[in-house]
């Protein structure tokens, strides 16, 4: 009998996951946008260590798991950090300053957080990014930040002059900071996989414009979504996403091939004006 | 217990051999043509890219709704009438495999002159999209799309195979024209390089449809919602523009959004506004309850700025009980008229039975006759190849009822 207890005990210990604490370093960065037709403009990130790069971090914790964060303001500006969906507050970021936050993860998804000094202007220059909070499970997972960029707004913000909000007409659309010609360098974002296996994707939406991301060759089931949770466990082969707004969509594929995942608000399918550019990539499924 | 265990052999055989369904092959011939012309609201008129429906049939705007039955095998053959630009045809939704994909890097393009054919399996039962995906925002803009309705298995009239039954089905495809792009279209000419790039004009729309029409040219046109209270309207919404739709329904039809892209929802959504955004289709059956006369609004939102630019009102009458004696005379649409010989009928009023409907020329000589089932309000859809431009006749025949269109056939 007490052998018997001794096992049932292991496997119990076998099949529990442990919460952690999770630490990051996540700097506030000012910096120079490379556009895809090499034109350059002011923008913002959040990175993982102190120089500019355009696409902001990706935060991952495990469900349960508590997110420890050390947040480095690079800029001689200050700033307000600020997650949505995590359930805690704002932290103020004087100039080159340094503060410090731990924010709890109880509930699996994609959360944003971002720069809400002046809101939403510093959302506009580019810095949001996503925590990832993930379940257990056997998932190829990928992670997609979709926004775009109006080119003089950032250079106009950046120097402090006004915008006309409800004329914003950007003409730089990314996906994790990248146009089509560079996705397919990014690993994280170029869903791969193999016919059966369970494919997550994070995704988050952290500019100003409605995104409408359609995928050919598949149906995804929201597995999560932030701003809309009635649309959890929707199967849909083109998924809107709002400011700010997150999902995590799960693809079984059920057969091979090379399918392309793009933005059907096709306008978003270009860069500076030029076709084809934008937000597009290839699923490669073997 | 041996008894038992043969039985269920013998079922678990016969079974496998007896086919679940006899599979049907469903064939559309279709013709790309970069010739159209489509009259908007105001009298203008605008240069369209499009698909006609048949070999060499002009183009219409939109394309035709193609229909079939889920499981149905489809062929589309496809002639390329378009002076140099090539096309493909990508069917939004239906995931189909990589080589009927219709993506020009990644399965085949159609040049001026060719024939193709894309074969594929229809899928679940829903509302899907086809469009060209050649410089997709420019050959999308220009008018290169329409809807596919994959009805149930057996054909009937449900939202999906043993979903809930409608009385009338409306099939509403938003979009938007940028006059400007057509007057001066980005990418137009015989050189026309599928991998090329090429820059595109600031896109600032100044027309927006529901089925290709706007304002004025909608009440008549097949769009509006005839019907009775107490019948199921399925109303079937797409959106292949670069803008947001917001659609808002009257209280009194009882809106019920119950599917979206090609299947059903896990928990249908009782509400009377709903946004659609580029690429995305949902399926809302309404209920009417009392007579009322109303609009939906279609409105097209700014993807920055969710600035409203436009607002489109589609017709809603409701007039009768299902079920009573109805006070109002049968009503016929037939759409586009004028047209290219094929054409819809959307009806209400009809005493359901089997009937005929019967085209004639101007001589009394009968072109064509089609036999279908009428149920006492609905739409299909009809085929004539080869009519030649002039006024034809169309007699519906149903159940000692007889009401008699005129279609005017128009040349390419």
């Amino acid at each position: 009998m007490k052998k018997y207890s001794i096992l049932i005990l292991f496997i119990l210990l076998g099949q529990m996951t442990f919460a952690t604490r999770v630490s990051y370093t996540l700097y506030l960065n000012p910096g120079t946008f490379l556009a895809v037709d090499s034109l350059t403009f002011p923008a913002y990130a959040f990175n993982l260590t102190g120089t500019y790069n355009r696409t902001n971090a990706v935060l991952k914790v495990m469900k349960g798991d508590t997110l420890d964060l050390i947040l480095v303001n690079t800029d001689t500006l200050p700033h307000i950090f600020e997650t949505r969906g995590m359930g805690v507050g704002q932290v103020t970021l004087p100039p080159l300053g340094t503060q410090s936050q731990s924010i709890p993860c109880p509930d699996f998804g994609v959360f944003p957080y971002l720069d809400v000094q002046d809101f939403p202007k510093y959302q506009a220059m580019g810095a949001a990014g996503m925590i990832v909070v993930r379940e257990a499970g056997n998932f190829k997972e990928f992670y997609w930040n979709v926004r775009e960029y109006q080119k003089d707004w950032n250079e106009d913000l950046s120097l402090g002059l006004p915008v006309v909000w409800n004329e914003y007409y950007p003409t730089y659309f990314t996906l994790n900071g990248q146009g089509k010609p560079d996705i397919p360098g990014d690993a994280t974002a170029v869903v791969t996989g193999n016919v059966g296996d369970t494919i997550r994707i994070y995704v988050m939406n952290s500019g100003l414009s409605v995104h409408s991301l359609h995928f050919h060759g598949y149906h995804a089931t929201i597995k999560f979504a932030l701003s809309d949770p009635e649309k959890t466990n929707w199967s849909k082969d083109t998924v809107p996403f709002k400011t700010l707004s997150t999902k995590v969509l799960e693809v079984i594929p059920d057969k091979p091939g090379m399918y392309p995942v793009h933005d059907h608000n096709l306008i978003a399918v270009t860069g500076g004006g030029i076709y084809p550019n934008g937000i597009f990539m290839m699923m490669q499924i073997q | 217990m041996k008894a038992k265990l043969i039985l269920l052999t013998l079922i678990f055989v016969l079974g496998g051999l007896i086919p679940t369904r006899a599979q049907n092959i469903v064939t559309h011939k279709l013709t790309a043509w970069t010739t159209g012309t489509h009259t908007l609201w105001d009298g203008n008129q605008v240069e369209y890219w499009g698909f006609g429906k048949g070999f060499l049939k002009p183009p219409s705007f939109p394309g035709p709704t193609l229909y079939a039955n889920e499981g149905d095998s489809i062929i589309i053959m496809l002639r390329n009438q378009s002076q140099g630009a090539p096309h493909t045809m990508h069917w939004h939704g239906m995931d189909v495999n990589q080589a009927n994909d219709g993506v020009p890097q990644t399965s085949f393009v159609f040049t001026h002159m060719m024939d193709s054919t894309y074969n594929f399996r229809a899928p679940h039962a829903g509302t899907y999209l086809y469009h060209c995906h050649v410089a997709t925002v420019v050959h999308v803009q220009m008018g290169m799309y329409g809807n596919f309705v994959v009805r149930p298995a057996d054909g009937s009239q449900r939202a999906w195979t043993n979903g809930p039954p409608f009385h009338q089905e409306k099939v509403w495809l938003m979009s938007e024209f940028d006059k400007s792009w057509h007057d001066n279209p980005p990418k137009h000419n015989q050189l026309d390089s599928l991998y090329e790039n090429f820059h595109i004009p600031k896109y600032e729309p100044d027309y927006f449809m529901v089925n290709g029409l706007s304002h004025q040219q909608l009440p008549d046109s097949g769009t509006s919602i005839y019907a009775q209270a107490y019948m199921n309207i399925y109303v079937r919404l797409s959106n292949i523009g670069f803008l947001l739709n917001r659609i808002h329904f009257p209280p009194a039809l009882n809106a019920q959004v119950i599917s979206s892209d090609g299947r059903p929802l896990p928990n249908a959504l009782i509400q009377d506004t709903l946004m659609i955004a580029p690429g995305e289709r949902y399926g809302v059956m309404l209920h009417p309850t009392t007579e009322f006369l109303d609009s939906v609004q279609v409105s097209y939102l700014d993807m920055n700025t969710l600035v409203p630019r436009d607002t489109e009102w589609v017709r809603v009458d409701i007039k009768g009980f299902v079920g009573l004696n109805s006070p109002i005379e049968p009503e016929v649409i037939l759409f586009p008229n004028p047209g290219n010989g094929s054409f819809s009928l959307s009806w209400q009023g009809l005493p359901p039975g089997q009937g005929q409907v019967e085209c004639f020329d101007l001589h009394g000589r009968k072109m064509q006759t089609f036999t279908r089932n009428f149920a006492h309000a609905g739409t299909d859809y009809f085929e004539i190849s080869d009519l030649t431009p002039g006024i034809y006749l169309i007699k519906i025949r149903v159940a000692g009822k007889e009401i008699c269109k005129k279609m005017l056939v128009e040349g390419r």
